[in-house]
């Protein structure tokens, strides 16, 4: 009788450890992690799609350097079409897990636009027509990181989203709004919707190609040479993307539910900046170990710079 | 027939009773010797390398010192503005404890960096004007001489010149981080005197201001980063 308790006990400690393991089996699985992959790979069978408005000039080179697969347009019918196209020409690194650096609405709609102006690009997707869309294209998992991503699972909008939410972030939708089917049923979908844990407003940060180590540069700079695309300068990089690739014990993920209330919360600077650096010393510490014989040729101490004024362009 | 039940059950018994002790005198001794040596050498860098810059980092200064005399009435009104401007490509990167100096026109300093550093100016020293001597840090200026008919020293009416003007400036910006910056800065310092003679009043003012444009090299990012909200 005491052995049959223990065996019991031993057996709820363990689906315990499960459950509160979630997040870690829900990045294993959709983002695996391979210990010999070189700097140019970590992105292998991974896209990300940007809005433009949260992007920076050449955005996806960098992206594509660190073998992601990238989609910036105001656009999603083209987004939908060029993940489509890339996993028929990219046999080799097919995307099998989309990231979305998008914008939630407040968690009225997935909105992707060129800028705020009124008649600017823009266009909406709700989260059944995505799933609906990308399941033939072998896309098995979706992380949302987007504001308020737990609202954009609500029913009423899960499927078809609301043209008229009444909320002064869903401007017009230039581009269009993509609805997922009427016979659409999301419980037989393979594709995986992701979350973060709790609904909050999501933030992203702007970097530059040359915060990172020499080394980093160059072999960012190779692979991009090998992509046939120019070397990157600039990146812009969520909070949450950092903390997946870096397996961050903070990052709280989920699958199911979702969130009514709309939620202002939003993370410290400073946590987005440590964060930052971790991302850029995970970028060198990779990069160093793939080529450790790689010095620096001329002094690392930087020429000296007249340049003249320019804002930080960051778009 | 009780006799072989008896029988069977005691060699039933003794099976048990031999398995039982069989297993326990039993002893097995296994040794097994392994020497592992791992040596694992990781070293981690932290990233220093950098893109450093200061966005518009202005800064004013102004000194308006003034003496009056009794009968006649002297005044010295000395206006020191001193801007200081630090631009950059980019919002990342700080400066910590960095000393300029300006001699005349030219500056060359330490680096500037840091999009929102603030730039604090201070240290002008004299400026030589028609009465007196405009010491540094101080708002008064005092003038020699005595009050009489007329203010005492010259009243020069010739306009200041620039050049006599020693003007150390120490640039401070609110983040702390080492790097190697290099910072070109360009100042212009422009100083004006006007002067009434035989008026009882004498006004002095000076204005310098000075203009840095900063790109700094490679640095850590000790700044932060332009954050984008996706709401």
């Amino acid at each position: 009788m005491i052995r049959r308790l223990a065996v019991l006990a031993l057996l709820l400690a363990a689906s315990a450890a499960m459950a509160d393991d979630a997040t870690s089996i829900l990045i294993a699985r959709a983002m695996p992690y391979n210990p010999y992959a070189r700097l140019s790979e970590i992105g292998h069978g991974v896209g990300i799609v940007f809005t433009p408005d949260l992007s920076v000039p050449g955005n996806c080179r960098f992206y594509e350097s660190l073998g992601f697969a990238c989609f910036e347009d105001a656009d999603w019918s083209r987004v939908l079409d060029d993940i489509r196209l890339h996993n028929i020409f990219h046999p080799e690194n097919r995307v099998r897990t989309l990231i979305l650096e998008t914008h939630g609405t407040n968690g009225n709609g997935l909105k992707l636009q060129r800028s705020y102006a009124p008649t600017a690009d823009r266009s909406y997707i709700s989260v059944g027509a995505l799933q609906e869309r990308l399941e033939p294209d072998g896309i098995r998992y979706v992380l949302i990181s987007a504001c308020n991503s737990g609202r954009l699972l609500r029913p009423a909008i899960y499927r078809t989203l609301d043209p008229n939410p009444g909320d002064k972030l869903f401007l017009a939708p230039t581009c269009g709004i993509i609805s997922a089917s009427a016979d659409f049923d999301a419980s037989r979908s393979r594709v995986t919707v992701v979350t973060p844990g709790t609904s909050h407003i999501e933030t992203s940060l702007a970097g530059n190609v040359r915060e990172l180590a020499p080394v980093t540069r160059k072999l960012i700079a190779d692979s991009a040479k090998a992509h046939a695309l120019r070397a990157p300068v600039q990146f812009a990089v969520s909070d949450m993307l950092m903390e997946m690739l870096l397996r961050d014990p903070r990052l709280t993920l989920t699958t199911s539910g979702y969130v009514d209330e709309l939620s202002k919360d939003i993370a410290p600077v400073d946590s987005s900046e440590s964060l930052y650096k971790s991302f850029v010393a995970y970028l060198n510490g990779m990069a160093g170990r793939e080529l450790p014989s790689f010095k620096v040729a001329t002094a690392t101490k930087p020429k000296l710079r007249t340049a003249k004024k320019t804002s930080p362009t960051v778009r | 027939m009780n006799r072989k039940l008896g029988s069977t059950a005691v060699m039933v018994l003794a099976v048990v009773a031999m398995m039982m002790f069989g297993c326990r005198s039993t002893s097995s001794t296994t040794t097994k010797t392994s020497t592992e040596t791992a040596a694992t050498t990781e070293s981690t860098s932290a990233s220093t390398y950098g893109n450093t810059s200061a966005v518009d980092t202005t800064q004013s200064t102004t000194t308006t010192p003034s003496m009056t005399s009794a009968t006649p009435t002297t005044t010295t009104t000395t206006t020191t503005t001193n801007t200081n401007t630090t631009t950059g490509l980019d919002t990342t990167g700080s400066t910590s404890g960095t000393t300029a100096t300006t001699n005349g026109t030219n500056q060359y300093g330490t680096p500037s960096a840091g999009s929102s550093g603030t730039t604090t100016g201070s240290n002008f020293a004299a400026g030589t004007g028609a009465t007196g001597t405009v010491p540094a840090n101080s708002s008064t200026t005092t003038v020699s001489g005595t009050s009489g008919t007329s203010a005492s020293g010259s009243t020069d009416t010739t306009a200041m010149s620039q050049s006599a003007i020693n003007q150390n400036q120490n640039n401070n910006t609110s983040y702390n981080t080492n790097n190697n910056n290099t910072t070109s800065n360009n100042n212009t310092v422009s100083g004006s005197m006007s002067t009434t003679p035989n008026n009882n009043t004498s006004t002095e003012s000076m204005t310098s201001s000075s203009t840095t444009n900063g790109n700094a090299g490679e640095g850590t990012h000790g700044t932060r980063h332009h954050r984008m909200r996706k709401d």
